[in-house]
């Protein structure tokens, strides 16, 4: 009994599967069948049938590929392929299209494999253009049915008519090399503005730190764990080029940095600061009062001296004040470290640069290189580096001004970028005479200007 | 504060000495490097007449950046800007000058190595 139930259950459950499959498969022919019937009558119908836009049955690339494969000779309903949007296809009067939106219209334009852009104006001017034989796309083979006298205008001469204007033949006047060569028009220039987006963003001069990026970083190379960060910060600097700098910080420390820059925003209102160090003081005081404390409670506390001393804030006995030692503890200062001859990365230099970051932490050590890859490098006592220079020939390829414009421009890094509530300069020998200078504010030549004559950086915020 | 966007400003519009209001805003107001501390160790190539000193000194106290300056110097240095005179004659200009808060010259008979520039520089920054 058992087992008869179980063949019939078998059986069943084998109908069923035939059954399905072979809906599957009727259905796959059916969808083939569709796939290649050439006739735009019928998938017309198709699409009134189940109320599904025309777009949606075919792609422009598939329109393209079929309209350039099959020759004009062929049938022209099999040349326009099932779900190909042929010119005569806009059924939209000129008021209808205004009344679509601009992605309406960019869709119906898409559709047609036109370009997209412009204004709304424009956008209705080249679909109706596109209803009365106009295509801007040279490449696809168009039907003989076209008037001969529309296939043997000019690209130009067909947007003239369509924007109602008289195109005016200027070769004439043109000399003989200028003649064939591509000229920008007005409506060129507005097109690229909405095609393209503005990648290059205007750098306002008070960001100069605003393309401070990371290049290199030491990550998993050092052999000390010290919870801190080496990197190399590419910058921008003198004369619009790039600077790199060797940054050691510890992890907390650059928070700023990692969450975008700080933008010169940073608040060191001490006000401020002593104020939150006060709340989170208060706050964690403020203990619940435990059960034996209430139990113990002095009936005759008519004031509520004791029992409410736990919920008494420090406020009053008044100001609370901070120590300077819980005031630095709490913001993250910028030591900009101006390396001697041998540039920021020389081995003793990043040492000491890690010193400094390890023993000061909050700090971010910034360490520019003034010399732009090119540090002194004597050749076994000879006087001379490797390309032959003395000392005085090699100072001369780094000119003051240069330096000076690096200097600012590594200071405004480290205010905007890494956010740092103050900065304190740190030179060893060549960078010593120049930390002197930044903070007696003097300037080569007198000058604040790049050496390209454009505005520098400034050096900080006050 | 003024701002850079306002410096700009007032160039565009052409006012009357605008050249002139834009480049004293420039100098006196936000543009500095501003340290609270500046440590110049073994500075060379600098003229410390031209730097700091009672002729460098800003009259208007608004301006005054109070830096402390600390600068150590080898004994027997002899480039330019590190000898023990310039130190001498460092020390003198950072004593006239207002602009500076704190300062210590330091001329050492020790030549100090990397080593121990590290045991020393935590303590400056506390």
């Amino acid at each position: 009994m058992n087992s008869q139930i179980h063949h019939r259950s078998s059986l069943s459950i084998g109908f069923k599967g035939t059954c399905s499959s072979s809906i599957i498969l009727l259905l796959a022919l059916f969808t083939i069948a569709l796939g290649f019937q050439p006739s735009l009558k019928r998938h017309l119908r198709l699409q009134q049938f189940i109320n599904i836009p025309k777009y949606q049955f075919g792609s422009t690339k598939y329109q393209f590929s079929r309209r350039v494969l099959f020759s004009s000779n062929e049938d022209y309903e099999y040349d326009e392929a099932p779900g190909a949007l042929i010119d005569e296809d806009l059924d939209f009067s000129r008021e209808e299209l205004e009344r679509l939106t601009m992605t309406q219209l960019k869709q119906q334009l898409r559709l047609r494999g036109m370009k997209v852009s412009g204004k709304k104006s424009e956008l209705i001017i080249r679909l109706m253009g596109n209803r009365r034989g106009y295509t801007e796309d040279t490449e696809i083979v168009e039907p003989e049915v076209t008037n001969k006298s529309t296939t043997t205008k000019s690209k130009a001469q067909k947007f003239a008519e369509s924007r109602g204007k008289e195109l005016v033949d200027i070769s004439e006047y043109l000399d003989e090399d200028e003649k064939g060569k591509e000229t920008k028009s007005s409506l060129n220039d507005e097109d690229k503005s909405s095609d393209n987006v503005d990648t290059n963003k205007s750098v306002s001069p008070e960001t100069w730190g605003e393309e401070a990026k990371i290049v290199d970083d030491f990550e998993g190379r050092s052999i000390i764990v010290d919870n801190l960060s080496r990197t190399i910060v590419e910058f921008k600097g003198s004369g619009s080029t790039k600077a790199q700098a060797y940054v050691v910080a510890s992890r907390e420390s650059l928070k700023t940095f990692l969450a975008g820059g700080d933008r010169g925003n940073n608040s060191t209102d001490v006000s401020t600061a002593v104020r939150n160090i006060q709340l989170a003081r208060e706050k964690a005081s403020k203990v619940p009062i435990r059960l034996e404390d209430q139990q113990g409670e002095d009936s005759d506390d008519e004031e509520g001296l004791y029992s409410q001393i736990l919920d008494r804030d420090y406020g009053d006995y008044g100001d609370y004040s901070v120590t300077g030692a819980q005031l630095s503890a709490q913001e993250v200062k910028g030591v900009l470290l101006l390396s001697d001859v041998m540039g920021p990365f020389n081995d003793d230099t990043k040492v000491l640069c890690e010193k400094i970051a390890f023993e000061c932490q909050p700090v971010v050590v910034f360490a520019p290189d003034l010399f732009r890859g090119n540090p002194w490098q004597e050749v076994s006592n000879t006087g001379l580096n490797a390309k032959g220079e003395n000392y005085e020939e090699w100072r001369a390829s780094h000119p003051e001004q240069r330096v000076s414009v690096d200097i600012r421009a590594a200071a405004s890094v480290l205010k905007e970028q890494y956010g740092v509530s103050s900065i304190s300069l740190f030179g060893q020998c060549y960078g010593g005479g120049r930390a002197l200078e930044a903070t007696a504010r003097s300037y080569p030549y007198d000058t604040l200007d790049d050496i390209n004559g454009e505005m520098g950086p400034p050096h900080g915020k006050s | 504060m003024v701002s850079r966007r306002t410096i700009i400003s007032i160039n565009m519009f052409r006012l009357p000495n605008a050249e002139l209001l834009y480049h004293a805003l420039l100098i006196y107001s936000f543009i500095s490097v501003n340290p609270s501390t500046c440590i110049a160790w073994y500075p060379t190539r600098y003229d410390a007449n031209l730097l700091f000193g009672e002729e460098r000194k800003r009259t208007d106290e608004n301006h005054i950046s109070h830096t402390a300056i600390m600068a150590i110097f080898a004994e027997n240095d002899k480039l330019p800007g590190s000898t023990t005179e310039d130190a001498a004659k460092l020390k003198t200009c950072l004593e006239a000058d207002n602009r500076v808060k704190d300062y210590m010259v330091k001329v050492s008979s020790i030549l100090f190595d990397y080593y121990q520039i590290h045991n020393i520089i935590p303590k400056l920054f506390v």
